[in-house]
């Protein structure tokens, strides 16, 4: 009874039932004990004041920096600025400088996180050792170990043979596969071959080779059965690829990044490194192609990518510049805009970043339901912004979005019934 | 000609205001044509000993290139600056010092001028952020290498009396060529009427939006043209797989007597040099005194460098007397 927690006066929503209602939540034992518009406050509980009480993000590609290069961002760093951005889940797949492939680095991960008690840890596996394309990992033992994935990350999984093996085994330990689509002969480059790229005097990775390697995949998926996701889709045909495949009753399913759905080509103006990214930006078309995938629902997902890059990393040519920006913190501002423009239904933004990721990994998250574990966040949808690279929490600030005006603040974070951020402390 | 000295002081009717020469793209007409009046005066003879006297550059070439770091040197020792050559080995790059921090080491010994060049687009931007040298880009990856276009537009210029209504034809790996861009963004500048020729994996469709007309045929491409730029294939900036060889290339895109024909009667041929004989070019009609301006480029190119130092010059002692600048 003691550590009974009401929430009450929010504006509770759930993608799962579609709940926009204004009521409160009960919390016991880290999970909803009761919830809906009959909770009424006593003397201990908090006034939400009306503000949005959703589920906590669930953000399902995120790359590690702990242990390869802990001084770009240890664990703790990651996981407490993922509460500071009210995302109480986050999935991390295999990095340059974290690997996630094998038994022993998954449990160290695992144990590390439980103990920071911060946001919660998942972690896709990689298929093959350290993501090199090479030789085939122990896809069992890691689904075993409890990975809730399986996929190269940062790198495409260029075998078809190994692709096909992984199918085959995701498929018997319930895991989805994930790839990374890029074909890694045609897809080289420093940015989208474009235009800009062209003026910029830079090698251009085309949107084809997204493409081809997307239907690759989705040929193996018919042959061997499974589930596909891909991890980050970039170009109009690619959604377009992606939303034939579900007309045909493939088990697939998409993700795009929050940077891909605000930025394209045109920011790389300049050789600003902070905006390269990879996959990289592509045009405006690919652009609005994204936006609207999102919105209908072809691509389930939005995530950060979240990529700590310190500044000497950044601070070179553009081609050397390695790609990648922090993003834990501004996902929900930045992932709002599309909704403020009208462009995103709320209830889409909020499937995208709770229920669909938490399908995916198979996850009993991402929903407000009795039972479930009282993972909440608290948010002022409203609250005016600008995103500043000097608010963030985290030692490295590759973050470029200093002139856009945002709304969207992440007012407190519940992971387990317990306040893991809270904005006013 | 008259030996008649080229001022330093404020010329209100120049029109180049920058602190760096870092590309071609930005370059507005009037600003070109400063550059190219000041070049002109220095090509017919005006001397100016002292311009840069006490100042020094730096030429800081993290590519080999002889030619262009001694036609920027004795430029800059025409006008009485002090020159050091840094040729920056691949050794020190691997010992691990970045681009900015040699640039901070620069910096610090205070030169008036660096002139970069370097194998990756974009570098003498970023160099030109941090340092209060005027920046120079004397070639950057893939990217641009405006004092090669302006000395071309220059060469240009003298024979024909103007360069609005010229066609000319570059031909060549222009995917690779920071020599293509350049002249692309200033001729068009000028109205002049650019055409790129070269093989379809060369030749990115995306120079149409920036005002050429492409050609994958040699010869519908140089019919009629008035001046015909070749390049080399760039072999050392293709990742692969653009692979032609010297024999195709020579065949289907090279300049010999018979494409040369095609175009206008008294054509010229430009070359930005160094040449591959035999691949890209006869080498009858390299060295043909009557067609070919290579030899005239390489002795502009010196006083276009001086024009380009006097300019940068001026602009810096405009605007350290808080004139007003407008680009």
């Amino acid at each position: 009874m003691s550590d009974r927690l009401t929430l009450y006066n929010a504006r509770l929503l759930c993608a799962a039932t579609g709940r926009d209602e204004i009521g409160g939540i009960v919390i016991e034992a880290g999970r909803i004990l009761d919830l809906g518009s009959h909770i009424k406050p006593h003397k201990a509980a908090v006034d939400c004041q009306r503000q949005a009480l959703i589920p906590g993000l669930i953000d399902s590609r995120v790359q590690l920096s702990d242990p390869g290069r802990r001084d770009r961002e240890t664990l703790e760093e990651t996981l407490s600025a993922a509460v500071r951005g009210g995302i109480t889940t986050l999935v991390a797949v295999p990095a340059p400088f974290a690997q996630i492939d094998s038994v022993s680095g998954l449990d160290s991960l695992r144990e590390q996180a439980k103990g920071l008690a911060l946001a919660r840890l998942e972690l896709t596996a990689a298929v093959t050792q350290g993501a090199a394309g090479a030789e085939l990992n122990a896809l069992g033992l890691l689904a075993d170990a409890g990975a809730v994935a399986l996929s190269d990350g940062h790198r495409p999984l260029a075998s078809s043979r190994f692709f096909a093996e992984a199918l085959r085994q995701s498929d018997l330990h319930g895991l989805a596969l994930c790839n990374l689509c890029l074909d890694p002969e045609l897809g080289r480059g420093h940015m989208h071959a474009g235009l800009m790229a062209t003026r910029l005097g830079l090698e251009g990775s085309p949107s084809v080779a997204e493409v081809l390697m997307l239907e690759r995949d989705l040929q193996l998926l018919r042959s061997y059965g499974g589930r596909y996701h891909a991890s980050l889709i970039t170009s109009a045909e690619g959604v377009a690829c992606i939303r034939r495949a579900k007309a045909e009753g493939l088990a697939v399913t998409a993700a795009t990044s929050v940077h891909h759905l605000l930025l394209n080509e045109l920011a790389v103006e300049g050789y600003r490194t902070f905006v390269k990214l990879w996959p990289p930006l592509r045009s405006e078309s690919d652009r609005l192609a994204l936006v609207q995938g999102l919105a209908d629902g072809t691509i389930d997902c939005l995530v950060s990518d979240h990529c700590p890059v310190d500044s000497e990393a950044k601070r070179v040519p553009f081609a050397s510049a390695e790609s990648g920006m922090v993003g834990l913190e501004a996902l929900l501002p930045l992932s709002l805009l599309a909704v403020q423009r009208g462009d995103l239904p709320l209830m889409r933004w909020l499937d995208a970043m709770t229920l669909a990721p938490a399908k995916l990994h198979r996850l009993e998250r991402g929903g407000l339901k009795i039972g479930a574990a009282a993972d909440l966040t608290l948010v002022d949808l409203d609250a005016p912004r600008l995103l500043d690279a000097d608010a963030l929490s985290t030692p490295c600030r590759n973050f470029s979005y200093e002139t856009l005006p945002a709304q969207g603040k992440v007012l407190k974070t519940w992971v387990a019934g317990r306040c893991r951020f809270d904005a006013e402390a | 000609m008259s030996a008649t000295a080229v001022t330093s002081r404020h010329d209100p009717g120049l029109g180049f205001h920058r602190q760096h020469l870092l590309g071609c793209e930005d370059l507005r007409p009037w600003e070109i044509e400063a550059l190219l009046e000041r070049a002109d005066a220095f090509a017919d003879g005006a001397q100016s000993p002292d311009l840069l006297r006490g100042q020094t550059l730096i030429n800081l070439f993290f590519e080999d290139s002889t030619r262009t770091r001694t036609a920027f040197e004795v430029a800059a020792r025409r006008l009485g600056a002090d020159v050091v050559n840094m040729q920056v080995a691949s050794s020190s790059v691997n010992k691990g010092e970045s681009l900015l921090d040699t640039a901070a080491t620069l910096n610090a010994l205070d030169p008036a001028f660096l002139v970069v060049r370097h194998p990756e687009s974009g570098a003498p931007a970023l160099l030109a952020s941090k340092v209060q040298a005027a920046v120079v880009n004397g070639g950057d990856g893939t990217h641009e290498h405006p004092t090669q276009a302006l000395l071309d537009a220059l060469t240009l210029r003298r024979h024909f009396g103007q360069l609005e209504g010229l066609t000319v034809a570059i031909c060549g790996d222009i995917a690779h060529s920071r020599v293509a861009r350049s002249n692309l963004f200033l001729l068009t500048q000028m109205g002049v009427k650019v055409r790129l020729i070269g093989p379809p994996g060369l030749v990115p469709a995306a120079f149409e939006a920036l005002g050429a007309e492409i050609h994958f045929c040699r010869d519908s491409g140089l019919k009629d043209v008035d001046a015909v730029m070749m390049l080399r294939l760039q072999r050392e900036r293709m990742a692969g797989g653009q692979q032609i060889t010297a024999g195709e290339f020579f065949r289907f895109y090279g300049l010999d007597a018979a494409a040369l024909a095609l175009a206008a009667k008294q054509a010229v041929i430009l070359h930005p040099g160094p040449m591959n004989r035999g691949v890209e070019i006869a080498s009858s009609l390299a060295d043909d005194p009557t067609r070919s301006l290579i030899a005239t480029q390489v002795r502009l190119g010196v006083a276009l460098r001086q024009a380009c130092f006097a300019a940068l010059q001026a602009a810096r002692i405009a605007r350290s007397d808080g004139l007003e600048l407008k680009s």
